[in-house]
């Protein structure tokens, strides 16, 4: 590998490396359980339903990055293309949760992989899960403390691990239920199940706009990440297709919905045990660098919105070079408070929410600047971003009300925890800010 | 939802093989991906990983069936009656096989009167883990406190008239009719009666026992540790030092412990995995045709499920011989009446008639019976406890129902939350449920407790009341003439089908993986005598 080592930026293979890394870096291992659950055999079309939604998605931001000077993501083109602060400060509070609850589910993950590996489920009384997960979270923000951040040279060999274990169980699994099961589309029992579905999972897929936040470090940033997006979605969502494919026809779709943590294993298992020993490793492979470049990631994120005012100076020094520590810190504690706590369902769910909002944000963002002659910006894409946002969103949440009330309760009340939260902060900040000016006059 | 293909799929067996793992010291992520990715691979591949027990004078069996309480008494579930049965010692314990044999009793009981009364006669050497003898009183005290406590147990002593003491150490026992079930009644454990009315709540995490097990510590719903009573009066005596019964949740956590010696032995084993056993687990199977059962059993009390139409209609929502092809079996069989197949048999029950009337999937029909009841408001509520095969049954019954176009909702609750609120009766906490009893040869264990109206809000979660079954299921623990029973219990059971009180599920084999180096080791046909651990002329040893 030469890009990226040599003080040049990173290329496309790069972009397209930590794409797909991003992508399929835990999201599987975390949420194809739950999604099969909601699909059953049509888990595959609910992923290929997801993914066009995503696409779309991905050209909005890619078209906002092309028409805004800043790099950074969804708060950035927010206040550039608006001015509306207070509206880029809503997204900044919610993407900045959803990234702790989709750390949560990837340490969720490590945590049950690791258990079942090991085969221990309780240490000196405690539950081994938690013990594991809030672990790995710990171990992470101490390697970002030392300044051990992503390396983005590592995630592109770490992919052949993340993705490559994962394809390869696709494919095997595939030519094994064809050689010993009828394989099925399932178009018979087309609904509104994998539409549901499709919006339960959509959290698998919001890796690849990490690669905004880090625009510096590529070369012809605008191009390269739009080449690297398009092509690592696509490579993922062919991932996703194939294993949800595969999964539904190794395993029946009820004993995935009772036991969506080991249902990767077990189908691996039917094939054979060192297949289901690759998974088992990739699955804390996976979960654990998703964990590490998320954390890194939503570090600097979170830098840039307290240089912003969005977030308190509380959470960190915004003049900081790299990840701001006492961020690093504040996100690690609040991650592992939710794995500690939540289920996988909560976790999964909340943090699909949060990324529906700001994707189908984004995606109305994108159709306003259309105008610009510096863009050309064909309405359709953003308009099936929003269109598939919105459908996704009233169809999660009417999911949840319906089948996962405990879990609904604690989404609302999570929502409604921080969204007051914010709103105090930002009545403060517009206080103090007034104190200071009735000050300054003085 | 599923096709009927079978996905049970036969590996190699009786293959082990090692790796050892060696992975460069760099200080990053990928050395901390290495050490757990290390573990995994011995704990699959056969390193010679061990996290778990170091002495081998200790057997430690990972189980999906969580224990709730160590009471005797109030004891529901059967990961509680198994360390039970551990810590207690019956009048009467079963052998090998069905039969009794004397326990604390000194011999055979003595009948004076005909069939109804008899008198038992306590072993001079019986004695409680606090050194206390075992009294006549400690024996009157436990069978009569089921009854004046209205607990799960009382279905097990109320055929009994009166148990009064007639000395220190003799007992006579006065039945209102001839009991068939007598045998079985007699093992129910004796508990010590001023420790347990000194503190019942203390009593259910560290009760006093006579068997020669004692309570090393228990944590609800997760462990039961138990050590060996040093000074256990009685024989066999066990060989392990230590038996510890901790909860796993999943099969594939049960099957990875074996690898990494943190168990010694696994139950039950899952169909998901016992192919794998041998060459994963570095263990054997063993399985042996038992009594314990699964059921949905509807709510008649309060609800949708109060209408035979909407039971009917949940009945043609769901393939059950299909499901239990795809979950259960080879580890069960499907059954079509609320007996297990082999009791069925031995009964001369008429199965086929029963297979008759249990309803084929027909979604066109249940949404014409959903319709025809009219417009629904809510959803059905199947309750499951967090077993995964009660939870695959219940997500398999509400896919089904979602098909015909009515909500379900499948609420999986911790085993002592399911005890409790699966025999409210209340629609709130369901409306249908997934049950499972484990019973004996008898059919009265199977049907009085999961049916009678004496036992609803106890062990009945589906206060069915039709005095014809009632009055059978209760005539039929009254004789011991064999065929006016089969005929009471075929009449009864067949009404309770038509009337689509239950739906039977299937049988379950008890089953075992257990760890090479555990000899002696025999499973028990009634689930709740297992593990034996120190019974009969070979006892469990662990180790060379």
């Amino acid at each position: 590998m030469s890009e990226g080592d040599g003080g040049e930026g990173f290329g496309v293979a790069t972009a397209v490396s930590l794409g797909v890394g991003g992508i399929v870096g835990g999201g599987i291992y975390a949420a194809i359980g739950i999604v099969v659950a909601a699909a059953g055999v049509l888990t595959w079309f609910a992923y290929s339903l997801a993914t066009v939604v995503v696409l779309c998605c991905a050209y909005a931001y890619i078209k906002l990055n092309e028409a805004t000077e800043t790099n950074g993501g969804s708060v950035s083109y927010i206040e550039e293309l608006t001015g509306r602060s207070t509206t880029a400060g809503v997204v900044g509070w919610t993407l900045v949760v959803g990234y702790v609850g989709t750390m949560a589910m990837y340490a969720y993950a490590f945590g049950m992989y690791g258990q079942m590996l090991v085969g221990l489920e309780y240490v000196w009384g405690l539950p081994v899960r938690q013990f594991i997960s809030v672990g790995v979270v710990a171990a992470f923000v101490g390697l970002n403390l030392l300044g051990a951040g992503s390396s983005a040279a590592v995630e592109r060999y770490l992919v052949f691990v993340q993705a490559g274990i994962i394809a390869a169980f696709g494919i095997v699994g595939l030519w094994f239920g064809a050689t010993h099961y009828q394989l099925r589309l399932g178009f018979a029992e087309l609904g509104l199940n994998p539409i549901i579905a499709a919006s339960v999972g959509f959290v698998s897929f919001e890796g690849w706009q990490l690669l905004f936040y880090d625009q510096e470090q590529f070369e012809n940033a605008d191009e390269t990440l739009a080449k690297g997006v398009f092509v690592s979605i696509p490579i993922a969502a062919a991932i996703y297709v194939l294993v949800g494919f595969v999964i539904t026809t190794l395993l029946p779709e009820e004993v995935i919905a009772a036991q969506p943590e080991p249902a990767l294993l077990y189908g691996a298992l039917a094939i054979s045990k060192w297949l289901a020993l690759a998974v088992g490793i990739a699955g804390l492979v996976s979960t654990a660098s998703a964990i590490n470049s998320t954390m890194f990631s939503e570090a600097l994120f979170a830098k840039t919105l307290i240089g912003d005012d969005i977030l308190p100076d509380e959470m960190g020094e915004a003049g900081a070079d790299a990840a701001p520590k006492r961020t690093v810190i504040v996100i690690g504690v609040l991650t592992a408070a939710f794995t500690a706590l939540g289920s996988l369902e909560a976790v999964v769910e909340f943090a699909s929410l949060a990324f529906i909002v700001v994707f189908g944000a984004m995606s109305a963002l994108a159709l306003t600047v259309r105008d610009q002659e510096a863009v050309d910006v064909n309405p359709v894409p953003p308009l099936v971003g929003v269109i598939g946002s919105a459908a996704f969103f009233v169809m999660l949440t009417w999911y949840l009300y319906s089948q996962l009330p405990a879990v609904f309760w604690l989404v609302v009340v999570i929502a409604a925890v921080v969204f007051a939260v914010e709103a105090m902060y930002f009545k403060r900040r517009t206080l103090s800010e007034g104190v200071r000016e009735v000050e300054k006059r003085v | 939802m599923t096709t009927g293909r079978r996905r049970t799929v036969h590996s190699d067996r009786n293959r082990t093989s090692s790796e050892t793992n060696e992975r460069s010291d760099e200080p990053t992520r990928r050395r901390l991906l290495a050490i757990a990715g290390a573990t995994g691979l011995g704990a699959f591949a056969g390193c010679s990983t061990s996290v778990g027990t170091g002495s081998k004078s200790t057997l430690r069996i990972g189980t999906l069936r969580p224990p709730v309480t160590l009471d005797p008494i109030s004891a529901r579930a059967l990961g509680s009656e198994q360390a039970i049965e551990r810590v207690f010692d019956g009048l009467y314990a079963y052998g090998e096989g069905t039969d009794v044999v004397p326990k604390l009793a000194a011999g055979e009981p003595t009948f004076e009167d005909g069939e109804r009364t008899f008198v038992v006669e306590l072993d001079d050497d019986a004695r409680f883990q606090n050194d206390r003898p075992v009294t006549a009183g400690d024996v009157v005290y436990s069978f009569t406190a089921p009854l004046e406590e209205d607990a799960p147990t009382a279905w097990r002593v109320n055929p009994f008239d009166s148990v009064e003491a007639v000395g220190e150490r003799t007992v006579r026992f006065t039945l209102a009719a001839p009991f068939p079930g007598l045998d079985h009644a007699l093992t129910h454990s004796i508990v010590p009666r001023d420790v347990r009315e000194d503190d019942r709540a203390a009593f259910a995490t560290e009760p006093v026992g006579s068997g020669p097990f004692e309570v090393a510590s228990f944590s609800e719903e997760t462990k039961v540790e138990l050590r060996r009573w040093s000074d256990y009066w009685g024989n066999p005596k066990p060989a392990i030092e230590a038996l510890t019964m901790a909860y796993v949740e999943f099969p594939m956590t049960q099957l990875t412990s074996l690898r990494t010696d943190r168990n010694d032995a696994i139950e039950p084993v899952s169909p998901l995995t016992v192919d794998h056993v041998s060459e994963v687990g570095n263990a054997s199977v063993r399985r042996r045709r038992g009594y314990t059962s699964l059921y949905f059993g509807f709510n008649l009390n309060q609800g949708p499920t109060t209408d035979r139409r909407i039971r009917d209609a949940i009945g043609y929502c769901i393939d059950l011989d299909e499901a239990v092809a795809d979950f259960v079996e080879p580890m069960g069989r499907r059954q079509y009446g609320p007996l297990p197949p082999q009791v069925a048999r031995a009964w001369n029950m008429p199965v086929d008639e029963w297979a008759a009337l249990a309803p084929p999937k027909d979604i066109d029909r249940a949404r014409r019976l959903f319709d025809e009841v009219g417009k629904a408001t809510g959803q059905i509520r199947v309750l499951t406890s967090m077993d995964p095969k009660h939870k695959e049954f219940g997500e398999a019954l509400a896919g089904g129902l979602r098909d015909a176009g009515r909500g379900a909702l499948v609420v999986s609750k911790p085993e002592s939350v399911f005890l409790e609120k699966s025999v409210t009766g209340s629609e709130r906490d369901y409306s249908v449920f997934v049950g499972e009893i484990a019973g004996t040869p008898d059919p009265d264990s199977h049907l009085y407790p999961t049916f009678h109206e004496n036992m609803a809000g106890v062990t009945n979660g589906t206060f069915y009341r039709a005095d014809a079954v009632m009055e059978r299921l209760a005539a039929a623990r009254t004789t011991r003439d064999r065929e006016k029973r089969r005929k009471r219990y075929e009449t009864a059971i067949t009404r309770l089908l038509e009337d689509r009180v239950c739906l039977p599920i299937c049988s379950f084999e008890n089953s075992f993986a257990v760890a090479e180096d555990v000899r002696n080791f025999r499973v028990h046909p009634i689930a709740r005598e297992n593990p034996r651990v120190a019974a009969g002329e070979d006892v469990v040893t662990v180790g060379s």
